[in-house]
């Protein structure tokens, strides 16, 4: 039984800290900070009141710091003495303060040094997570984790797990968002021509977090729409989404934090509701006689031929590669039309390679059902589609990057379709360590395209995708070895046997995380980059070797999962790192 | 900053070790592999000095590389 008074602390510390970041958002967009420079009061010389309105301003911000950090260390000794808390209570709380006293050195810096251009973000940064260590356990508390007493079938689980993984992902962007959104009087200097008051970094930020907002409510529409709570929490999340990024447009940065603040709050609460909510059947149930599979429609079929979820993860490093160049952040409208030539050359290789492919794909499981195989569209006409793109992106890129780029991603291209599938794939049991090029050259596109020219952190970044692809691509044949055996394509699994390829799989992983630190000492990248790609390959290679160790179905998946994650953080550490330092 | 410099150089070789060990792992597995076990019947015949050739070129890539970092680093 969790005692009454805790319910209050907790309710009454998320309204605190609700207070302390509004009125923080305040102080920001006042400049009041400057006014109140010592520590705790004021006046750094005597205790003395404040005795302008800026400074009164400031110093009730730091009453409403001081009121919720007192909450804060409450709740956590609270959280220690009540052994019957779930865990999604009692860890937030209890990690809240140590969070606290972590970004405290930083904060003090802030105010004693006028950093506030500097490491204002930081400083919000930290009052958003310590708010989101408050909202999760009142939300667990609020309601039962209803999921965890339903009997859900394989297929209902998977999906319940991917919305709310989707969930916490569009949680995670609407955070960056706001803060985002709070840096737009610092980061001044990199507006966007033809967009006044918007930045890059804010432009990026809004881009990602509408496709995944956008996602999720196309998502909750489609599995969870007979859950009214959580249809209209994704709901208000669009609308909130809409208006903060009207208010990028604007010189209002008190205002979009604060809008910001409850779009991340209302998407925390909707990505807890997600995980605890119960799953309420969003279609009629029907005998299973009279299932019938949906014929995809022509639409669908012609993008599943561009392997949409493959460019996903090519388009990731190539936008991180863009803004990690000497020539800083580049344009909105060069990583724009870089994305949509990309997206074009990418499509247009995996169109063709379907075209190929045909008579491979249909003796595999896992592809069988892939246009050209199953019949809906001819050979000839993936093929057309597949060049049409491929010469459509050669112009984007052409017209609206740099010749270099072009070039790049037309040889990618050609050592994808050509190259790789046609020879590479069915000759050799290299032909993923080899055809690893193609995949690895979108990093490089999306460096010339800013650059314009090559350098050798661009070289690092191929290699790294380069050593990523074979542990990658090997942990999917491992699984699949059967279908490749049948298939008659020469991968390692099949040719060499299972022993082999786990081995080969530690190998390279030790390559690719040794690959990924010598950014640091080139110079290209800093401490951060440097620590965050240790704990990447340090998790990498926790999998590799319990692949290779014990070679269980659970240690290669785990692998696989981790590798496509672990190559998109890599790079987002990568530009984290280049707008921090 | 002396102490800075002294990390760039322990990354840096520490990390150039574990890839030439590494690599020559593999060569000593493209060795070892010249004579298959197992070849799926559909597939053409695995032909074994490519094999060791795609081996040996992407260590040699791989080692221009490291030259090239390491030029880099002294410049």
């Amino acid at each position: 039984m969790i005692p009454h008074w805790f319910r209050s602390l907790l309710i009454g510390a998320l309204a605190t800290t609700l207070v302390a970041i509004v009125s923080g958002a305040f102080v920001t967009a006042y400049g009041a900070g400057a006014a109140c420079a010592g520590w705790p009061f004021c006046s750094p010389d005597s205790v003395t009141l404040p005795t302008t309105a800026p400074a009164w301003l400031a110093f009730s911000h730091r009453i409403a710091v001081v009121i919720a950090g007192f909450a804060m260390l409450a709740l956590a000794l609270a959280a220690l003495r009540l052994q019957t808390l779930e865990r999604a209570v009692r860890l937030p709380l209890l990690l809240a303060p140590l969070l606290a006293v972590a970004t405290l050195p930083l904060d003090w810096l802030m105010v004693r040094l006028q950093l506030f251009d500097l490491l204002g973000v930081n400083h919000l940064a930290s009052a958003l997570i310590l708010l989101g260590c408050q909202l999760v356990p009142w939300v667990a508390l609020s309601t039962n984790n209803a999921q965890l007493e339903q009997r859900l079938g394989g297929r209902a689980s998977k999906q319940a797990r991917g919305y709310t993984t989707l969930a916490w992902w569009a949680a995670g962007a609407t955070l960056v968002l706001t803060l985002a959104a709070s840096a737009l009087p610092a980061a001044s200097s990199v507006r966007l021509a033809g967009f006044a008051g918007l930045s890059s970094h804010g432009a990026s930020a809004l881009l990602v977090a509408a496709v995944l907002v956008g996602g999720l409510g196309l998502r909750t529409w489609q599995q969870r729409r007979n859950d009214r709570l959580l249809l209209t929490l994704s709901v208000l999340v669009l609308f909130l989404l809409l208006i903060e990024g009207l208010l990028l447009f604007t010189t209002a940065p008190a205002v979009a934090t604060t809008v910001g603040t409850l779009l991340w709050g209302t998407s925390l609460l909707l990505a807890t509701l997600a995980a605890r909510r119960p799953i309420i059947s969003t279609l009629p149930v029907l005998p299973v006689a009279q299932k019938v599979e949906p014929r995809p429609s022509l639409l669908n079929d012609y993008l599943s031929l561009t392997k949409p979820k493959v460019i996903s993860l090519l388009l990731v490093t190539t936008l991180a590669a863009m803004f990690i160049t000497e020539n800083g952040t580049p344009s909105f409208w060069l990583v724009f039309w870089t994305m949509i030539g990309g997206y074009l050359a990418a499509g247009g290789a995996g169109a063709i390679n379907c075209a190929f492919d045909s008579d491979i794909d249909v003796n595999m499981g896992r592809t069988s059902r892939r246009p050209v195989p199953s019949g809906r569209i001819s050979r000839q006409a993936a093929m057309r589609f597949g060049l049409i793109l491929s010469i459509l992106s050669a112009i984007v890129m052409l017209v609206f990057t740099t010749p270099l780029a072009m070039l790049l991603s037309t040889l990618g291209i050609l050592y994808y379709a050509v190259f790789y599938t046609q020879w590479l794939k069915r000759s050799t049991w290299q032909n993923i360590v080899i055809g690893g090029g193609a995949g690895s050259l979108p990093p490089l596109v999306g460096w010339t395209a800013v650059t314009g020219t090559l350098s050798l952190p661009a070289v690092l970044l191929f290699a790294i995708i380069f050593y990523w692809t074979p542990p990658h691509f090997w942990a999917l044949a491992l699984v699949k070895e059967k279908d490749y055996a049948r298939a008659g394509v020469p991968m390692l699994p099949v040719v060499a046997g299972a022993g082999e390829t786990r081995y080969q799989i530690l190998v390279y992983s030790l390559i690719l995380v040794a690959l990924s630190v010598l950014l640091t000492p080139l110079g290209a990248m800093g401490w951060i980059y440097l620590l965050g790609a240790l704990i990447l390959g340090g998790l990498f290679l926790r999998d590799a070797w319990n692949v290779y160790r014990y070679g269980e179905q659970q240690h290669i998946w785990q692998l696989y999962k981790y590798s496509l994650l672990y190559l998109a953080l890599l790079f987002a550490v990568m530009v984290v790192d280049r707008v921090v330092l | 900053m002396p102490d800075a410099e002294l990390l760039r150089w322990f990354t840096f070789w520490l990390a150039a070790g574990v890839i030439v060990i590494a690599q020559f792992l593999l060569i000593i597995s493209a060795i070892r592999l010249r004579q298959p076990t197992r070849s799926p019947e559909a597939s053409p015949a695995v032909r074994s000095p490519v094999e060791l050739a795609w081996t040996l070129a992407t260590a040699v890539a791989l080692g221009a590389l490291l030259v090239y970092i390491y030029q880099s680093l002294t410049a």
